[in-house]
């Protein structure tokens, strides 16, 4: 399967010259020489429009010989410190050399800049601000193709082939792999403070181990108290992630509690702070929960504020229901945890949540789809028409529920987060089906690790324990070995799951989740064919358990760059405390928004004029027939109060209506006026 | 088929009976069971009125549509005794009903004095379904956690549980909204109780039930929605009923929007008919594949004086549609004249399935030696127009209005006498029997105890944790106005209890490393499952 998708690279020595097998690009480009350092390259924008027809894949199949000159020098990985002079610099030295060479077993080659240019870049820092990838294979959500990438001050500035670049830049040789947008987490719980604890992974820790698993944007999830402001709470998560975040990030904020500061907050939050998804949940009675007429009002003002709503759901009630039922069996251990959260409840959550959602024409998010069921009616919704979202996160997609039932009571507990992991051992399987077919779009991790010494707060009692599984490293190599490996997505709908539909959603597209000139150079260099055994031995988190413990992944990460610099090659991790940056989101996204501003001008409701009605109206002064003790205190089934009493009608005068009442009164029928009779109003 | 003293004593050819026996040639017709109306409410208190039709116009209509038996519901004043309210209507019955009639009681409150009511209905009074709200907000509708506590108690009694289901919540909100955009004709009615919600709480109640393990039963099964919900549930194992009544078979929500106040107004019933064409012969069809079970008539009507209380405000509109006279003839018309349902089936809908789910079979609903001897004499060629001018009931208005039904009852024959022939009616009224119901019938309960058993759960024995325990600060990390608040999410427990054996030093160890990084030589290891202390966990 990866010799079929680098076919190119083993299989093709004697195909023609690459000038020859592109028609588009034959012509080339006459070199000029550029001013400095520091100067733009004149021209270096022209020309550089991708033709498509030149691109496509299947054309460009034919082998570039600079690769594969370059892969002849350098079989195998190499670290990028020692660098060759000859072969540095803004070459298409190299493409005109055609020295055919024996495919080796890619690798990637990192060339730094010597010499005068690391003389000209004043710190080591800035030595890796000029990144060129050469030899790569493009893939974004929509194509692929072989393209090469120049990237400068954080941004992709030039994509195409024969780039014209300044010198003092470092080169990687991609060799014909993937590259690939980075990948961004949508639901991390990174540094979350729970019932007096914290998450053991903070900002720096987890954002490494998302760098390390080849995610370079995370949103993470505010989590105010209950008693305290959303505004509060967001200023304290910026505070702790700008200090220790070493990628990008986003922040959604959750809404622990619902009243009119609060939608102030959100309006606040939204025009000013750059956040535009919100969280609800509901479960968590008693503490986060919301009721469903706090739910139909938070949708309604999220709605027109051009937001996003995502909804932590499972039923809460029933959850506290069947939790004391469970204590009082006597299951205590993390086995109660899922008996008490059956999926049903999940499901039932969710159908609440899109019909909350459609009344009030407002986009829903499910956050941790982790249960067929769950998924299924997801992708009922959405053949509706309804517009709703669905993230399974890392631990749905990759093992099941059965660890539960782990002897081991440390095992058992690692596993535990709500929703639920499923018993059900085909879930991981019909969930990456539902990735893959477009029915759920985009992935998490839900990462919110607790150690185990943080866990075992709950060892007499399931409900206490913290609720939380890793998974920002592993997200993108499962998903990887689950549905790509075996078939069921294509590389291009892979960069769409991992990235490319949350910067959509999110609406950081196309700066975020796209390969394309003028987005940020976040992105990864895959290697679909390296295997990993997952173990917490080397994982990043600071967790004594892995979750995914012992599973061998296809696809990793080789080469992850993030904001133009190498945060990771061939193992090693180069980050930067504190060097992420918060990534505005800014409403009305329009991969969402667009249908729900269409629908809204169609959705107008309009009554029905027709005359009033002038007919015997029932007197309701009189006696009530039915004798109940406490007649006045009957209301309107939906209102309070009992409807105004019309004081220029007598009782006597209407009283007559109720003789007839035992008795039919065929002959007598009230017909009410036919529409035209009189006093048409202004009703409608 | 020999019929005395009210029960069917022989069945048979060339029957040898007793002299002085009234014999009716039945020619080859169809001879049926009687119809059983399993949902009616003939003495419907709302705002201060009655429905327009008491147990004697009710049940004479019922006999004139060929039901023998109807099923009403007690509709007790939130908060006032259920026992109070039983004998009411008990009464009211008694004195009126001219056919043999059951009660359901509905729950429009729970508490806890309810449940001794509830024991003594199902145990003394021959009650033995309940009907519960999930709409009426701040009236009668009850929460997910009430619901639960309901539904384990009522499994517990052995009772059916009826569910009125529409989200309340949202239909409030619904309602505001509808009446801030100016509409408050019966179109907003519709509008503001989207076939959405009721589909939604159809999917609640059988999530609630499927955890209860209790069979649940749907009331009033008005859309699309609502009955795939329910079909879908049911193929993948709770034990749900849907009950479509004549109103949501015989027609649909589009007469909301009719111009005619009077006509658009007596349409009003919750939840409330779908405004989708397509969806009587949707509901028809599930019916006669079995995924819909039971036919009532939800028979609840108001005069139009009684509706005009809702004149400019559709909310007060009394809610309630006809259709007990009507019921048997529209099943015939739509499902079997139309070729979905075999006259069998048709007899199972009407009137077997009731009495089994209602545990009232073989003694309603079989024509069998012993039964009851409520018969009806079919015709399924004779059409008949429906309209108001010739109804039973009392009201002005048919919903049915000019709808042409083939197959009408000839001759109906309840508790052995003859009360309907050729179009007369001949009833007495105070003759209908009270029919009293066991608790757990087997239809429903025989596979609810089965799956109580095969569904045991256990607890896995492993040994005691005994890593290190995280030990939460006193002060918590981050500032909080009230850390006494916090508990656990889902219970006000006591958080664990502290270990006072254990000093703080040699715990807080746990606590420094935290914010180191990884330190894969710690790996907390919990003992293998049989290192020690195996204990009663199991």
């Amino acid at each position: 399967m990866a010799s079929g998708r680098r076919g190119w690279d083993s299989s093709h020595e004697d195909d023609l010259p690459v000038y020859l097998a592109r028609p588009g690009t034959t012509d080339q480009v006459p070199r000029q020489k550029y001013g400095g350092m520091f100067c733009n390259v004149e021209g270096a924008y022209e020309s550089k429009t991708l033709d498509f027809d030149a691109l496509s894949v299947g054309q460009r199949g034919a082998k570039t010989p600079r690769s594969s000159q370059s892969s002849a020098r350098g079989p195998g990985p190499q670290a990028g410190a020692e660098g060759d002079p000859a072969r540095r610099g803004p070459g298409l030295e190299e493409s005109r050399d055609p020295a055919p060479a024996s495919p080796a077993p890619a690798g990637v080659e990192i060339r730094s800049a010597t010499g005068k240019e690391v003389l000209q870049n004043l710190g080591p820092k800035d030595k890796s601000d000029r990144l060129l990838i050469k030899g790569g294979r493009i893939v974004n959500d929509d194509q692929s193709f072989y393209a090469d990438i120049y990237m400068e001050d954080g941004l992709i500035k030039q994509i195409g082939d024969n780039l014209i670049v300044p010198g003092g830049v470092k080169t990687i040789e991609a060799n014909g792999k993937m590259v690939i947008p980075g990948g961004i987490d949508v639901h991390t719980h990174f540094q979350m403070p729970y019932k007096g604890m914290t998450t053991v992974d903070d900002f720096f820790q987890g954002t490494k181990a998302a760098l390390a698993g080849g995610t370079t944007m995370i949103i993470d999830h505010v989590v105010p108290e209950p008693e305290s402001g959303l505004t509060e709470a967001y200023e304290k998560w910026r505070e702790w992630a700008d200090g220790k975040s070493c990628c990008d990030y986003a922040l959604h904020v959750d809404i622990t509690h619902w009243n009119d500061s609060v939608k102030q907050e959100v309006q606040n939050l939204i025009k000013d702070k750059g956040v535009n998804s919100f969280m609800v949940y509901m479960a968590y009675k008693d503490m986060y929960q919301v009721s469903n007429t706090e739910l139909y009002e938070i949708f309604s003002s999220l709605g027109e504020l051009g937001a996003i709503a995502q909804v932590h759901a499972e039923n809460g009630d029933i959850i506290a229901q069947e939790q004391t039922r469970m204590l009082e069996m006597g299951i205590t251990g993390p086995e109660g945890h899922v008996l008490s959260r059956p999926e049903e409840l999940e499901a039932e959550a969710v159908f609440r949540a899109i019909t909350i959602a459609s009344q009030t024409n407002c986009p829903l998010y499910i956050t941790k789809v982790m249960s067929k069921s769950a998924a299924d009616l997801i992708s009922q919704a959405r053949k509706k028409g309804n517009v709703v979202f669905g993230e399974p996160i890392t631990a749905s997609l990759g093992t099941d529920g059965t660890h539960y039932w782990s002897k081991n009571w440390a095992k058992a507990a690692a596993f535990v987060t709500s929703p639920p992991l499923s018993p059900d051992p085909t879930t991981p399987d019909y969930i990456n089906s539902l990735l893959a077919s477009g029915d759920l779009q985009l992935s998490g991790s839900a990462h919110c690790t607790f150690s185990t010494a943080q866990k075992a707060i709950g060892k007499d009692n399931f409900t206490a324990i913290p609720e939380g599984t890793n998974g920002v490293e592993e997200r993108m190599s499962v998903i990887w070995d689950k549905a790509v490996a075996t078939g069921k997505m294509d590389e291009n709908q892979f960069v769409a799951v991992t990235s490319t539909n949350a910067a959509k959603i999110f609406n950081l597209y196309p700066r975020k989740g796209r390969i394309s000139v003028g987005s940020d150079s976040d992105l990864v260099i895959w290697d679909p064919d390296a295997v990993k055994i997952v173990s917490a031995k080397n994982h990043q988190s600071v967790a004594e358990y892995n979750i995914f413990e012992g599973m061998e992944l296809r696809g990793a990460p080789l080469v992850v760059i993030c904001q133009g610099k190498i945060m990771m090659e061939d193992g090693n991790l180069h980050v930067t405390q504190g060097a992420g940056r918060f990534i505005p989101c800014s409403p009305f996204s329009d991969y969402v928004y667009k249908r729900i501003k269409a629908r809204r001008k169609m959705a107008d409701l309009h009554a029905v004029p027709r005359g009033m009605y002038d007919g015997p109206v029932f007197d309701l002064t009189t006696t009530p027939k039915g004798g109940t003790p406490a007649g006045s205190t009957r209301g309107s089934p939906t209102r309070p109060n009992p409807p105004v009493r019309n004081l220029h009608q007598s009782g006597f005068s209407l009283s007559g209506t109720q003789v007839d009442e035992g008795v039919r009164s065929a002959s007598k029928r009230i017909v009410a006026p036919p529409g035209g009779r009189s006093n048409i109003t202004s009703l409608s | 088929m020999h019929l005395e003293g009210g029960i069917i004593k022989q069945i048979g050819e060339n029957l040898v009976v007793p002299g002085g026996v009234k014999v009716i040639e039945a020619n080859g017709r169809m001879v049926i069971p009687g119809g059983i109306d399993v949902n009616t409410y003939l003495q419907k208190p709302s705002q201060g009125m009655t429905a327009a039709d008491d147990f004697f116009q009710g049940t004479r209509a019922a006999l004139a549509g060929g039901t023998t038996m109807i099923i009403d519901h007690v509709v007790p004043e939130p908060g006032s005794s259920l026992l109070a309210s039983f004998e009411k209507w008990h009464e009211a019955a008694d004195t009126k009903s001219c056919c043999d009639y059951s009660l359901h009681v509905d729950i429009t409150s729970w508490h806890d004095g309810i449940r001794e009511e509830l024991e003594v209905l199902v145990q003394d009074k021959g009650i033995n379904s309940f009907q519960v709200y999930m709409a009426y907000k701040d009236l009668y509708q009850m929460s997910d956690s009430q619901l639960y506590e309901a539904f384990t108690f009522l499994k517990g009694l052995g009772a059916v549980i009826l569910v009125h289901a529409e989200n309340g919540d949202l239909i409030v909100q619904g309602q505001k909204r509808i009446l801030e955009l100016g509409i408050t004709g019966p179109e907003g009615h519709a509008l503001s109780r989207p076939e959405g919600v009721e589909a939604e709480a159809v999917f609640r109640a059988i999530t609630i039930a499927g955890r209860v393990n209790c069979p649940v039963y749907i009331t009033k099964v008005m859309s699309k929605g609502a009955a795939d919900v329910i079909a879908l549930a049911r193929k993948k194992g709770p034990l749900v009923f849907g009950e479509p009544i004549a109103a949501s078979l015989g027609t649909d929500g589009t007469s909301y929007w009719s111009k005619n106040w009077a006509k658009a107004a007596a349409f009003v019933t919750a939840p409330p008919l779908s405004p989708d064409p397509t969806t009587p012969d949707h509901l028809t069809s599930l019916l006669a594949c079995g995924d819909l079970q039971v036919t009532g008539s939800g028979h609840c009507p108001y005069s139009t004086a009684q509706k005009a209380v809702g004149k400019d405000n559709f909310t007060l509109i009394p809610e309630g549609v006809n259709g007990v006279e009507e019921r048997m003839a529209i099943v015939w018309d739509k499902a079997v004249a139309s070729g979905k349902m075999d006259e069998n089936q048709f007899v199972a809908v009407t009137s077997t399935n009731a009495a089994k789910i209602f545990n009232v079979y073989p003694r309603k609903g079989r024509l069998a030696v012993g039964s009851d001897a409520d018969v009806v004499i079919w015709d399924p060629d004779r059409a008949k127009t429906i309209t108001a001018k010739s109804h039973k009931s009392a009201v002005e208005y048919n919903i049915f209005e000019g709808m042409e039904c083939r197959g009408s009852p000839l001759v109906v024959i309840s508790q052995g006498k003859i009360v309907f022939q050729d179009g007369s009616l001949s009833v007495s009224k105070g003759l209908g029997r009270f029919i009293p119901r066991k608790p757990f019938p087997e239809h429903l309960y025989q596979r609810v105890k089965i799956r109580s058993k095969v569904h045991g759960l256990h607890g896995v024995s492993r040994g005691m944790y005994d890593g290190p325990v995280y030990e939460v600060p006193a002060t918590p990390k981050y500032a909080t106005p009230a850390p006494s608040a916090k508990c656990s999410p889902s219970k006000h427990q006591p958080p664990p209890i502290r270990n006072l054996h254990q000093s703080n030093f040699s715990l807080s160890g746990a606590q420094t490393d935290d914010h180191n990084p990884r330190r894969t030589g710690h790996r907390i290891v919990a003992p293998p499952g049989g290192r020690s202390n195996i204990t009663s966990l199991g």
